[in-house]
């Protein structure tokens, strides 16, 4: 909570200062009369502008998954906790970023969207957020941190490279990459009677002709996924340079549908569901952090 | 709407009503600009050069200040205020520009404060402050978001919700206004006006001239006092003893003073008395004695005089004698008896009018002039000698004309007369408990010494009864009257609020708390009202917040956790009460739970008192 | 009023003489039933879901059809299909097994999605549609589908928008050791059940559930708290997709037969709060897999933080 004076707040009182000399000067109490009431005035506008950035609660959250030195839409909210009265002019400040949200009703609360940029991987603690708020006279300007203690994972830097060939900017040193691990396209090579087989590789066509269910069989059937040993990465490259390759790596075979095995210390990942990335990208934002 | 366009509307009623504070004062070319200047502002987008501009404010600046006498200060300030105001509403403008016509605007509005006492001045104060209120506010918004336009319903929400400022600072401006301190002598004493202008009764007749008199309602004075016979309110001004060329004047000789009066109905009163830019203080009839903060000139003609002149409102306590005479053994008649100025045919007449005796020729000569004169306020006598005219000629007059002929017939008759200048009558307020004595009621009177004891004579053939008669009065008056009951309570509250009352307020209060005995007084008594209803409103608050369900939920967990239940505060009461395993507390716990989910949950209602019974007996077990 | 309570007390005391031990289950699967909703059961086979279900149809006198899913179950074997009567030289309609009152779905997740597809939506809609035609579904009508925990293998888990449609997701659990040894000593009580007398009729049913939806007060306030609640899901950081409008509905449902149940009516918060984890959890999608007790610990915590209406 904090209070700073702007210049026309400082005018104003000098002006009440003078006002006042001229009041006992003249002994006129209709000046003393105009005294009064800029002092009333200042108290009461002083209390207002307390209470307008008091009882807030401020939220964010991330609308999308924020990756390292790019920016991510955040959605930042306030709800104002006051019943009778609305909070004007709100500014907040959160990681040198101003948003400034006009009128807030009573009871009611806000959204607005910010860009949050983070330099690099890992968990981030966004602690708090500095409201503050020139109203009603820009007088002074009034200040209050707000704790939201939101935790976010910063998922690692998208790197250039990449094991697939998407990419068109991909270079002879992500090339010679591919030649180790090799990716096969898969290719159907039987199909055999349904067991506890995933839902997507029910042969359906033939169910619907006979009613019977098979499951189709894909050539590697071992490897039925493209396998990726993060610790293969880091024979190659520097630790963070692996992990922005693996990132790119893993979201382009998810954005494409290529199925993926990821392992990294041990842990196996099957990159199908946006769940799955998620996780797979959140270990490696925390890997060695 | 563009906030840009609702600043500029405001600004625009601010100035106007900043300047009618002021159009009395100030002449009227001066307004031309400001009025050329406001719709330039709200119709044209175009702004002119600031640096030109300001060459032409410095300009006229200097051109008023080199005009400027003690006298014309307060005036050419709210000329050059009006210039600048003018030019800044041509500028380009910023928030600053924009505060820097609201501040010269309250400016206008405080200046015009010196020069009127007015209560209207509470209307221009507090309009301003709610239309600054909005202003600033609207313009903080500008500043920061210039290009945003606030919706309707945003608007109302801004505009009601922040209207607190101004209504709340109404009666914490009051309060500051008693408590402000004050002081007894002005820090700078430079700007001491000497006369402005002049109003009511003036030390000076000048017959023939500008009628004195006047025929404007405006309030003289105020007293305080029980109501008397209306015949008897003379209230005695200056005496005119000194007759020069048409005109009378006031000796003012202080060397002797020495009067017996006695006889009369004896009254004491308190008066409010307007400023007059002069020196003579009111008092009813014969006064015997005056209380005045400040010093006082007694004179030989029985007036009070101030040292400084009275530029301000005033009030002082008085107490008087209502008689016709007074004796004066050693009165120096060197004026009263003085035939200078009476011509010829003035001394004819006297001559004609003279009976055996003092009292006889006065009555006579009150006879004559009551049969022969007519009163008139218009197309009165003037000329080389104005009293020559209205008894020879004209015959009609105000009573300046019937009390200095008589006056004149009578030292023509070597008995010594002056003229006393003051008041006759005045509106009885009941309700207050004064009288409102207006400018209309100035009337003047001849004194005439007769064995040694002055005479009250009053040739004038108006009856009193135009003077004080309530019931005839018009509805326009009689709501008049009703306007100067405020307007009374305004001058004895607030412009007359000083050191002393501050003191004595605050005694008051002081003393009132620590003797039971309470004098009931007026401010004490208005006091106390606002004191006993914000205690009650701060009452029925907390009583308010004590009848809401948290309040009774808290302390049921309250006893609860006394009990040693580890309470969760964030889990239904039942959830709660399901800790507790004592079975007659978890019984009557659950009787507590059941009645005030009925009432949030069923009825809408709180019964309170059903609570409190029963978290008195859970506080029991 | 009292007349409903009697009949719910004689309901009760039926499921504690067949029932015991399931106390619990009893509760939720009655409260999701006067709601009009229905209710799945996850948990390992053999603890007694098969003889929930029937002791609740013979309490009140209702019909009870099965249906044990298989990947080769088929939408008909379900609905009920067109078969050519060659006396009436015709195609009438013979009904499925959802023609009943009580219906118990075993194993869910093993039916094929076009199965389940199928039997969520005579849940949802209360009607079958074969062939073009439109059937009724008898009233009431209550699914209790059961399904394995989602790991175990084989399984089509049921996609989080179709959880929507049941009112709630509970467990049985194992019963208590002492129960679990009454059960042994008086052995299965299915054949009890069987022979047993319904204790109220199905028109008593009936009236009742149209009572509840009736007659018990919700005041704005608790309205505005379960507004409350449903927003803080769709705002969490870690929650895919919050709650919808018909959870909000169904958790009001809900606490309207709590409210019954309990002797009152009116809804008090803890109508919702008991329940809550049962209402709400299976309709959340998070975003990141967590373990059911996380899911949990995430709603437990947002609920906390909820002031309660106690203003």
């Amino acid at each position: 909570m904090g209070i700073r004076f702007t210049k026309a707040g400082v005018i104003y009182i000098i002006l009440t200062i003078f006002m006042g000399f001229s009041a006992i000067n003249t002994n006129n109490n209709l000046v003393f009369l105009v005294v009064s009431f800029m002092l009333a005035i200042m108290g009461i506008s002083g209390f207002l502008g307390k209470a307008n950035i008091e009882k807030l609660n401020v939220r964010i959250h991330p609308v999308e998954d924020p990756f390292a030195k790019r920016g991510s839409r955040f959605i930042l909210e306030i709800k104002n906790g006051k019943r009778y009265l609305p909070s004007i002019l709100l500014k907040t400040n959160l990681r040198d970023r101003e948003i400034t949200f006009i009128i807030l009703k009573p009871l009611s609360s806000i959204r607005q969207e910010t860009i949050l940029k983070f330099d690099r991987r890992g968990r981030i603690l966004l602690d708090d957020v500095m409201v503050s708020s020139p109203f009603p006279f820009n007088f002074f300007v009034r200040y209050k941190k707000y704790h939201i203690n939101e935790e976010i994972i910063v998922f690692p830097e998208i790197g250039e490279k990449s094991f697939f060939n998407f990419n068109r900017n991909a270079e002879e040193n992500t090339t010679s990459t591919n030649d180790k691990i090799t990716m096969k396209l898969e290719e159907l090579s039987n199909i055999r009677s349904y067991s506890n087989d995933p839902a997507k590789r029910i042969f359906w066509k033939q169910f619907a002709k006979t009613g019977e269910l098979y499951t189709k069989e894909y050539t590697g059937e071992d490897s039925e996924s493209f396998r990726l040993y993060f610790e293969d990465i880091l024979k190659l490259y520097p630790l963070e340079e692996a992990i922005k390759i693996a990132t790119k790596t893993v979201l382009e075979a998810y954005n494409n549908s290529i199925p993926l095995t990821f392992t990294i210390s041990n842990e196996t990942y099957n990159v199908k569901t946006d769940a799955d990335k998620r996780s797979v990208l959140k270990r490696l934002a925390l890997y060695d952090a | 709407m563009m906030l840009r366009r609702l600043i500029d509307l405001g600004i625009t009623s601010l100035v106007i009503i900043s300047v009618i504070s002021v159009v009395k004062y100030v002449s009227f070319p001066y307004f031309l600009p400001l009025i050329a200047s406001l719709i330039f502002n709200l119709y044209s987008r175009k702004t002119l050069n600031r640096h030109v501009l300001t060459a032409v404010a410095i300009f006229l600046t200097i051109f008023i200040a080199f005009n400027t006498t003690l006298n014309t200060l307060v005036n050419n300030l709210m000329k050059v205020i009006i210039i600048f105001i003018s030019i800044k509403l041509l500028e380009e403008k910023r928030y600053r520009d924009y505060m820097q016509i609201i501040t010269l605007s309250i400016f206008l509005i405080t200046s015009s404060a010196l020069l009127n006492i007015n209560m209207i001045f509470l209307f221009y104060i507090i309009t301003s402050i709610f239309l600054v209120n909005f202003l600033i506010i609207l313009l903080t918004i500008y500043d920061n978001l210039p290009e945003y336009s606030l919706n309707r319903e945003e608007l109302k929400e801004i505009f009601y919700k922040t209207a607190i400022i101004p209504i709340f600072s109404i009666p914490f401006a009051i309060l500051l206004f008693f408590i402000i301190p004050r002081t007894s002598t002005p820090l700078f004493d430079f700007i001491n006006r000497e006369d402005v202008a002049k109003t009511g009764f003036t030390s000076k007749i000048g017959l023939g001239g500008v009628s004195t008199i006047q025929e404007t309602e405006t309030i003289a004075f105020r007293a305080i006092m029980k109501e008397v016979d209306p015949s008897k309110l003379y209230w005695r001004g200056v005496v005119f003893d000194i007759y020069r060329d048409g005109s009378w004047h006031s000796s003012n000789r202080t060397n002797r003073i020495n009067f017996t009066i006695k006889g009369g109905e004896s009254i004491s009163y308190e008066i409010y008395f307007e400023p007059t830019y002069d020196k003579y203080l009111i008092t009813l009839d014969k006064p015997v004695d005056l209380k005045f903060q400040g010093t006082l000139t007694k004179t030989e003609n029985l007036e009070f005089l101030t040292t400084n002149v009275i530029s301000k409102k005033i009030h002082y306590n008085g107490s008087s004698i209502l008689t016709e005479s007074f004796l004066d053994i050693d009165s120096d008649i060197t004026h009263s008896k003085d035939k200078k100025g009476i011509t010829d045919s003035i001394f004819a007449l006297a001559k004609s009018l003279k009976k055996e005796n003092d009292t006889e020729t006065i009555n006579n000569i009150l006879k004559y002039l009551k049969e022969n004169y007519r009163y008139s306020l218009t197309d009165l006598p003037s000329g080389k000698s104005p009293v020559e005219e209205f008894l020879f000629r004209n015959k009609k007059g105000n009573c300046e004309y019937f009390a200095s002929a008589m006056a004149l017939l009578l030292r023509a008759n070597d008995i010594p007369a002056r003229l006393v200048g003051g008041f006759l009558g005045g509106y009885y307020n009941k309700n207050a408990g004064y009288y409102a004595i207006s400018n209309k009621n100035a009337h003047v009177w001849v004194e005439a010494l007769v064995n040694n004891r002055w005479i009250r004579l009053d040739p004038t053939p108006a009856s009193i009864s135009s003077f004080t008669q309530r019931d005839l009065l018009s509805l326009k008056m009689k709501f008049k009257i009703y306007l100067d009951y405020i307007s009374f309570y305004w001058t004895k509250f607030i412009i007359n609020y000083d050191l002393q009352t501050q003191m004595e307020l605050a005694v008051k209060f002081t003393t009132n708390f620590k003797t039971v005995k309470i004098k009931p007084d007026k401010i004490t008594n208005y006091t106390l009202i606002s004191i006993i209803l914000l205690a009650l409103t701060s009452f029925l608050f907390i009583k308010n917040k004590r009848n809401t369900p948290s309040y009774f939920i808290n302390k049921f967990y309250k006893i609860l956790s006394e009990k040693g239940i580890n309470i969760d505060p964030s889990i239904p009461i039942m959830r709660n009460i399901d800790r507790i395993d004592d079975e007659k507390l978890k019984k009557e716990s659950k009787k507590f739970a059941e009645e005030i989910n009925k009432m949030l949950f069923k009825d809408g209602k709180l019964e309170k008192n059903t609570l409190q019974t029963i978290l008195k007996n859970i506080k029991r077990l | 009023m009292e007349k409903y309570q009697k009949l719910i007390r004689q309901l009760f005391d039926y499921y504690q003489k067949y029932l015991q031990g399931k106390e619990k289950a009893i509760k939720l699967t009655i409260i999701s039933f006067l709601s009009r909703g229905h209710v799945l059961i996850e948990d390992n086979p053999g603890l007694g879901k098969t003889t929930l279900a029937i002791a609740i149809a013979k309490s009140m006198g209702l019909t009870f059809g099965r249906i044990q899913c298989t990947n080769d179950l088929l939408p008909t074997d379900v609905t009920g299909l067109n078969i050519f009567n060659k006396e009436k030289n015709e195609f009438e309609f013979k009904k499925g097994p959802i023609f009943n009152n009580i219906v118990l779905i075993d194993e869910i997740n093993r039916a094929t999605p076009k199965t389940q597809s199928a039997l969520l939506e005579a849940m949802g809609e209360k009607q079958v549609t074969v062939e073009g035609s439109t059937y009724n579904l008898p009233k009431p009508f209550f699914v209790i589908a059961t399904q394995n925990p989602s790991e175990s293998f084989g399984t089509f888990p049921l996609p989080e928008s179709q959880l929507d449609r049941f009112l709630m997701k509970i467990s049985i659990g194992y019963p208590r050791r002492e129960e679990e040894l009454d059960i042994l000593r008086g052995g299965s009580s299915r054949k009890g059940i069987y022979e047993s007398k319904s204790v109220i009729s199905s028109e008593d049913v009936l009236e009742m559930i149209q009572y509840i939806k009736t007659h018990i007060t919700v005041k704005d306030n608790i309205l505005e708290y379960i507004m409350d609640l449903v927003d803080k899901t769709r705002d969490h950081p870690q929650i895919a997709i919050g709650l919808s409008t018909r959870a909000a509905l169904s958790i009001v449902n809900a606490a309207r037969s709590s409210a019954f149940i309990n002797g009152r009516d009116y809804v008090i918060p803890e109508d919702i709060l008991d329940y809550y984890q049962y209402t709400m959890l299976h309709r959340m999608t998070f975003k990141e897999k967590l373990t059911s007790s996380e899911k949990l610990g995430i709603l437990t915590s947002m609920v906390k933080t909820t002031k309660l209406p106690y203003a």
